[in-house]
């Protein structure tokens, strides 16, 4: 139930609520520990580790089906109204946002193996600096979930910016390393891909500070997000 | 339709407090608020039902098209003719099924002849959705029809007199799912010539049949607004309160 109302008449429909509440912080601290563990794998070329992550994602999936099968049960038999509705709305759209992070979260970890065999130190430095971001965006994100406050989700929501940007230095950094030597080219193009998932994890927490926004106001946050990735206008011949 | 500070008194005892809700023409505001919070006495207002009840004092100002329904000039009977009502209990007379659709018509002098009042009684009974199921069976008893039909039979009556608005007090109260779906159906395409005020215990209803949805707790009009808004996005807690289910 929302943390702020009074009790509802029905109280099983309050437990429902919470229960389905539950499943969702389960998912997001899944996909925290996905996203830390698959950064360390990367940081220490561990593949171990990075296969334990992979392994780990069906969980977060069978949340997230749990999760949607809760909310169409809720809205068929409950009907639920006002804040009630936004709430199980809420929760099944960032459930949906979750499942897709810890699926790049897998991505990453699936390219640590190859990475491994050609590691490439110098250039993995900014991967691990966009993790650190991602995760103290998620954990805001995660905070401002738990605690209903509109002013976590807008920080986090303000915040990718940030994450965009060191993308974009990456993506500039990378695309250095690979015209220095071809040898490169390999774990370059891994690691970008890997940066990429993390700049897509940090849209899709974005996502979720907006459907905590509508869940505690009832209002859309529709003006323009800030971003900065301009990778898209990066060239080798400058 | 609007109404401006509307209070209403039963002997000493205040019904509804400065009551203002403007009512839309050609759309369907629905009346919702738990029992005894003001919303059949207000709708009761429209077309001057209170009148009837002993001790019954309203004041402020309620229009019809700019005229105050509650003027010395105005004549009820004509004004209930223009402001129509469908009961909770479908109440057909014990009449014919013809006779319960032509006796608007004929006590208002409406039709100058018998083939003009079966054209009336006919388009009346298909605007309700029912000349289908009764067009070979007008001279049976109204009481005949089922609860469904029955409903359908006293919006076919109030609406043979033409009516501008056409106030509606739980009508699907006493109507299985189906009935209640046909009825609601109904409502949506009158909303096309009429102006449509309904009571209602089934938020459910409201929020499916209603344009506006006014809030009523306690005597009180506690919030008015889009359907849409109402149950999304309520901006009084009263009123989150009593749609969620925590009221507390």
């Amino acid at each position: 139930m929302p943390r702020h109302s009074s009790p509802h008449t029905v109280a099983s429909f309050d437990q429902e609520l919470k229960f389905l509440d539950e499943m969702l912080v389960r998912q997001f601290d899944l996909v925290y520990d996905m996203i830390h563990d698959s950064m360390t794998a990367v940081s220490h070329f561990d593949p171990q580790l990075a296969q334990e992550v992979i392994q780990r994602d069906s969980k977060v999936d069978d949340l997230d089906r749990a999760i949607e099968d809760s909310s169409i049960k809720i809205l068929a038999l409950r009907s639920p109204m006002a804040d009630d509705l936004r709430w199980v709305i809420a929760i099944q759209k960032a459930s949906s946002e979750l499942e897709r992070m810890g699926d790049f979260s897998k991505n990453i970890s699936k390219r640590v193996g190859t990475l491994a065999l050609h590691p490439l130190p110098e250039a993995a430095g900014g991967l691990r600096v966009m993790g650190i971001m991602v995760l103290e965006q998620l954990e805001r994100m995660r905070q401002g979930w738990i605690e209903e406050k509109t002013e976590l989700a807008m920080a986090v929501w303000a915040g990718d910016e940030a994450v965009d940007t060191l993308y974009d230095g990456m993506f500039r950094e990378l695309l250095t390393h690979m015209m220095e030597s071809p040898k490169n080219i390999s774990s370059c193009i891994h690691l970008l891909f890997m940066a990429k998932n993390l700049e897509r994890i940090g849209d899709h927490i974005t996502n979720i500070a907006e459907d905590l926004y509508y869940r505690i106001t009832g209002d859309k946050l529709t003006s323009d997000r800030p971003k900065a990735d301009k990778t898209c206008l990066v060239s080798s011949q400058g | 339709m609007d109404s401006r500070n509307v209070d209403v008194y039963y002997g000493n005892k205040q019904a509804l407090s400065a009551v203002s809700l403007p009512i839309r023409q050609h759309r369907v505001t629905a009346l919702i608020g738990p029992s005894g919070c003001g919303k059949s006495t207000y709708l009761k207002c429209l077309n001057r039902m209170n009148d009837t009840v002993v001790g019954c004092r309203v004041s402020g100002s309620i229009t019809l098209d700019s005229e105050d329904i509650y003027g010395p000039s105005v004549d009820v009977v004509q004004l209930r003719a223009r402001v129509g009502m469908v009961f909770q209990k479908p109440n057909p007379f014990p009449k014919s099924i013809f006779d319960n659709v032509a006796y608007g018509p004929r006590i208002h002098g409406m039709t100058n002849s018998h083939a003009q009042l079966n054209e009336v009684v006919e388009s009346s009974l298909i605007k309700a959705g029912l000349w289908g199921e009764v067009k070979d069976r007008l001279q049976e008893p109204g009481t005949s029809l089922s609860g469904g039909q029955q409903q359908r039979l006293c919006i076919a009556r109030a609406i043979a007199v033409n009516p501008e608005v056409v106030l509606m007090d739980e009508p699907c109260s006493a109507l299985d799912p189906i009935a209640t779906a046909r009825v609601e159906e109904l409502i949506d395409d009158l909303s096309q010539n009429y102006t449509i005020v309904i009571v209602t215990h089934s938020m459910q209803q409201a929020a499916r049949v209603a344009h506006h949805t006014g809030f009523f707790h306690l005597g009180e009009l506690v919030e008015f607004g889009p359907t849409e808004v109402i149950f999304t996005n309520p901006k009084e807690e009263r009123t989150k309160g009593y749609v969620t289910g925590r009221f507390g």
